[in-house]
């Protein structure tokens, strides 16, 4: 007790009376230090939660319903959608009605048979506008004209990639070469069929892929491939869940509802994309731990300049019969306060000037619109970083102090 | 009381050593003021040092009331210091970031002991500080801080009190105000004092002089 009562008032009088100086630069380290592990990884998870999200907003929804392995198509969709809908958390069903195509522009222009032109083979799906809305963000990725009704037969929504023009990032080329809204394109599907649309709207979502799809309205790709068949078919049912549900619950849900299909998780489907953001988390891991050494090799430093200072009277301390593991110990609560202030003042730092500055001015990547994505488990790491670094950082010039002759500590040597 | 028989301290190793101390035998009785003089370099801080559990000789022994101190541990050199000895250093040494009464204090609560404050003011009131105890070290004069290290080094009544040059850094009126409460401690309290300097006439204040040469005792007198 006598002990402690002796430790805490060395690091008192330390804290209270010590280098002023000292003291501001050891908090300003440590609260730039806390700040940087919190940024690190809060950007990098921004990344991986735009990647993410991009993938469940353009391509997948939350969850994919496939045809059985034998099967190509589900059937009864208007039953399964309203079965799927009905379960609890869940906000929308998309059922997606596939093909391909040869798609081409200017067709008219063409000099002979093997002129390829502005043409090219696209994916296209076959969509119910109002059901998609309420699953992908298609319909709010417009940057021409506008989006497909019920109804809209001999329209077509174009992604950016196969429109072309200024807005596209793939070459002329590989493009119908900038085609506008209101042109007619020609599609040629698998079946042989052609059919000519008039281009309603054109998205630009971001996500590469999405990008290199076309939409019709399902009746009109039902109608495509063979309307009695087809008009209650669907290859794949995308499901959209509310953020305040767990996919795998719902999952697991709907697998009791004995629908004929296949239920998976988007992960399942972004394989590649949970590679990326499998190795951005390890990226964020390394910088982290990297600036989580640096802040240690500096508040080492100014803690063992500080400490240096102090050599003599550690050196007093001894002689006078203070303990090591008393004097070491005070300064252990030192490195503990600083951190404790350091922590206070880098969340006040993130908190209040870092994030909303990062909210007001998202980074405008090629993804999207990243913002910061802080978890409390990165808040928690930073926090015992920060606090083993200060120990650590307080502890090592101290321990190796009070383990020299005393006489060498009071002389300063 | 203490007893030094052939020490030896030997800084260094190799052509590069030093023999600071070459064998010394020596007593201090209790209630003595023992002056250890000597020529720059001669040994005697070294000697002090050793005596008072503050370095450890290369060879020989070191008895205090008779306990061998060559087997006490690291820390139960640290709690012998802390009750049984007090130290006055050359220079100023109190603790920067604390008032004389808390540098006075500081042994006493080490030791956990409950009436630290009142003791550390009966101290400076004694050596004439009762008035500026709540002044820090850099608010005082040399005078004022070697006053305060002597009533911080009495705060657990020690049975020896060890001063190394403690008038060295002092003009002679403060110099002569120290050395005159060493001899009042010694003489009213019975304090054994066992001090280095290199002033002549600081023997007129003390029992005996012990003086070295080349790390030896060369003489030692009344």
């Amino acid at each position: 007790m006598g002990n402690l009562k002796l430790t805490f008032f060395l690091s008192f009088k330390s804290i209270i009376k010590g280098n002023r100086w000292a003291l501001v630069m050891i908090i300003i380290v440590m609260s730039l230090s806390f700040a940087n592990l919190v940024l690190t990884p809060s950007i990098i998870s921004g990344v991986t939660k735009a990647l993410n999200q991009q993938q469940i907003d353009t391509l997948y929804g939350n969850i994919i319903i496939d045809p059985q392995d034998e099967e190509y198509y589900i059937d009864d969709v208007a039953n399964i959608s309203g079965q799927v809908k009905a379960y609890p958390g869940v906000t929308g069903v998309a059922p997606h009605l596939n093909s391909n195509a040869f798609f081409e522009a200017n067709w008219s222009d063409k000099t002979n048979p093997t002129d390829k032109g502005d043409s090219g083979n696209w994916p296209i799906v076959g969509i119910d506008p109002e059901s998609e809305s309420q699953v992908t963000t298609i319909h709010n990725s417009l940057i021409a004209g506008s989006y497909i009704v019920p109804g809209d037969n001999d329209s077509i929504l174009l992604g950016v990639e196969i429109a072309g023009g200024a807005e596209a990032s793939a070459s002329s080329f590989l493009t119908l070469g900038g085609v506008n809204v209101g042109d007619n394109v020609r599609l040629t599907y698998a079946n042989g069929l052609q059919k000519e649309y008039t281009v309603k709207g054109i998205f630009r979502s971001r996500e590469g892929q999405a990008d290199n799809f076309a939409f019709v309205t399902r009746s009109e790709m039902a109608s495509v491939l063979g309307e009695d068949v087809f008009s209650n078919r669907a290859n794949q049912l995308l499901v959209k869940i509310d953020k305040a549900s767990d996919e795998q619950k719902i999952i697991a849900g709907l697998k009791t509802l004995d629908i004929s299909g296949t239920i998976r998780s988007w992960q399942e489907y972004g394989g590649s994309i949970g590679g990326v953001t499998s190795s951005f988390d390890s990226v964020a891991g390394l910088i982290s731990g990297i600036g989580l050494v640096v802040a240690a090799i500096v508040m080492f430093i100014v803690i063992y300049i500080n400490v240096l200072g102090r050599k003599r009277q550690i050196g007093i301390l001894r002689a006078i019969g203070v303990k090591r593991n008393v004097i070491m110990f005070s300064y252990v609560i030192q490195a503990m306060f600083y951190a404790v202030l350091g922590i206070v003042f880098g969340g006040l730092l993130f908190g209040y000037a870092i994030l909303p500055y990062f909210q007001a001015h998202p980074l405008d990547l090629s993804i999207g619109l990243v913002s910061l994505n802080t978890d409390p488990a990165t808040i928690t790491t930073a926090v015992w970083g920060i606090i083993i670094a200060a120990i650590l950082a307080g502890i090592l010039p101290v321990l190796n102090i009070t383990h020299q002759s005393i006489i060498k500590a009071i002389w300063g040597n | 009381m203490i007893k030094a028989i052939k020490l030896h301290k030997i800084y260094g190793q190799g052509t590069a050593a030093v023999h600071a101390i070459k064998g010394i035998d020596f007593e201090v009785e209790s209630g003595e003021f023992v002056a250890i003089m000597g020529r720059s370099g001669s040994g005697k801080s070294t000697l002090l040092h050793m005596v008072g559990l503050l370095d450890n000789p290369t060879s020989g022994g070191i008895y205090i009331d008779n306990k061998n101190i060559g087997e006490m541990s690291t820390e139960e050199k640290s709690r012998f210091r802390l009750e049984q000895m007090g130290y006055v250093f050359q220079e100023y040494s109190l603790v920067l970031e604390m008032n004389l009464l808390e540098n006075v204090y500081l042994p006493a609560l080490c030791l956990n002991r409950k009436d630290y404050k009142e003791r550390a003011m009966e101290l400076l009131e004694m050596v004439g500080l009762g008035h500026r105890y709540k002044h820090y070290p850099n608010q005082s004069s040399g005078g004022e801080q070697q006053r305060a290290s002597i009533a911080r080094a009495l705060i657990n009544r020690p049975k020896i009190l060890f001063a190394d040059e403690p008038t060295a850094s002092l003009d002679i009126s403060s110099a002569k105000t120290i050395l005159e409460l060493f001899k009042r401690l010694n003489k009213e309290q019975g304090q054994t004092i066992v001090m280095v300097t290199h002033e002549p006439e600081d023997e007129q204040y003390v029992d005996r002089v012990i003086w070295l040469k080349d790390g030896l005792v060369e003489t030692s007198f009344q």
